[in-house]
């Protein structure tokens, strides 16, 4: 690696911590002007709070089952939002007609989702099956935009050699749509994240993360609620750098341009 | 033979080709010459099939696999050179072309990482080694430096010798070339 290189990467962990500075210094300020570490706890009294909740079988035991709901109905969503988003390009019947479900899913407030599928599903269904529904349209759209993005020109040029519709799909269809895909999965990942939590918390569901926000907030244990926030947060930061990065190595590595 | 009758073609009223026609040889490199603008780019498409003409005949082409090196090189940006080539032949006469053509040592090579020319080389050896009955040649050599030009104009000249070869260009030595002529 060029040393001009190695600096630039420093340079940008150094302004990356830096804001992450300032933003820690302007809650910490928030707290001061609140004057009430009750109603508005600290950053340092709600790290301090998470790491000793961290401590606890019950926290590890929350963070997995909520994490395991989340990513299943993620993985879920992508794998029926990309199938969607296929279909729905490739056939333009198919696309008009699906295109109303569409727009419901996309507009129905979550809590409602949260509260109908509260009617049918167990309370653990239902953290998987709402972020299924709100990861699914981000990964149709994507999907069917990046497939809708492919090179005219290398359709053609696919048609006249012969190409058979399988030798199309993946090395004309796959490739354009990789970026869209590659970007709504990332989008998804932050509302699976947001949308789960919201289900948990109405639906308190043994075991969950979401539930113990709702239990600190019934508790009016604020630094609790503070510290579960925070667990959240760590928690899909993770999950999608994660993602990011299996993506960077696995998927635009290949092809790259000099 | 390829036989092209009064063709005629327009693009929202704007004639491009009004009534050509002419006659292509069995064999060797048929040019098709004139200014820009002309439809020289049109006529080959539509002796490839990959637009319809208004009015007009077409025949000799029907059925015959055709070979296309587009005035882009419209390689795959996710495959090599020798996944460019392979994917319309086998692996054997995929390198085979790569090696005539000088690329052999480009073959791990992505179309992101080889130059103009190079790129120009691989879409004619993605056309050689498809094998067509017909091969059709829209400015192939523009971008590749004089040697490997020559080298490569060599390797289309034995090509046309057992198959029909029409080819436009606007590089005057390009068109000496040519075994026979349409001006448009």
């Amino acid at each position: 690696m060029k040393e001009s290189t190695i600096s630039d990467k420093i340079k940008k962990t150094l302004i990356k911590a830096g804001v992450i500075a300032i933003w820690l210094l302007l809650w910490q300020l928030t707290a001061v002007i609140v004057g009430s570490a009750f109603l508005f706890p600290p950053p340092l009294t709600v790290i301090k709070r998470l790491v000793e909740l961290a401590g606890t079988p019950a926290f590890l035991k929350s963070c997995s089952f909520t994490l395991l709901r989340i990513s299943a109905g993620c993985l879920l969503g992508i794998i029926a939002g990309t199938a969607m988003g296929i279909i729905t390009a490739f056939s333009k019947p198919l696309g008009t007609f699906f295109s109303p479900a569409l727009t419901v899913i996309k507009t129905t407030p979550v809590a409602s989702f949260i509260i109908l599928l509260l009617l049918w599903l167990s309370r653990t269904g239902v953290t998987v099956a709402v972020s299924c529904l709100l990861v699914a349209p981000i990964l149709w759209a994507n999907t069917s935009q990046g497939i809708h993005a492919a090179d005219k020109g290398l359709i053609e040029m696919s048609r006249l050699y012969g190409f058979s519709r399988l030798k199309r799909f993946a090395n004309i269809y796959v490739p354009a749509a990789m970026p869209s895909f590659s970007a709504g999965v990332t989008t998804a990942i932050g509302f699976a994240w947001k949308s789960g939590i919201s289900a948990e918390v109405i639906a308190t569901p043994e075991s969950a993360i979401g539930t113990s926000i709702y239990r600190a907030k019934l508790g009016l244990e604020y630094t609790d609620l503070f510290a579960w926030t925070l667990a959240v947060i760590i928690l899909s930061l993770l999950i999608e750098k994660t993602l990011v990065f299996l993506l960077k190595k696995f998927v635009f590595e290949r092809g790259k341009r000099k | 033979m390829i036989e092209v009758k009064n063709l005629v073609k327009s693009y929202g009223g704007n004639t491009v080709l009004a009534g050509i026609s002419f006659t292509v040889p069995q064999s060797g490199i048929h040019g098709i010459f004139g200014p820009s603008g002309c439809g020289k780019t049109t006529l080959l498409r539509l002796i490839a099939g990959l637009e319809k003409a208004d009015s007009g005949e077409i025949t000799g082409t029907q059925g015959k696999k055709i070979a296309f090196v587009f005035q882009e090189d419209r390689l795959l940006p996710s495959c090599t050179a020798l996944k460019n080539v392979s994917i319309v032949s086998d692996s054997e006469t995929a390198l085979k072309y790569l090696k005539l053509l000088h690329l052999e040592n480009a073959a791990d090579k992505f179309p992101g990482e080889m130059s103009g020319g190079m790129c120009r080389r691989a879409a004619i050896a993605r056309a050689l080694a498809f094998g067509g009955d017909i091969l059709i040649l829209d400015e192939p050599f523009k971008g590749i430096e004089k040697e490997l030009r020559d080298e490569a104009q060599s390797i289309v000249k034995e090509y046309a010798k057992t198959h029909p070869v029409l080819f436009v260009t606007h590089d005057e030595d390009e068109k000496l070339i040519a075994d026979s002529v349409t001006l448009l």
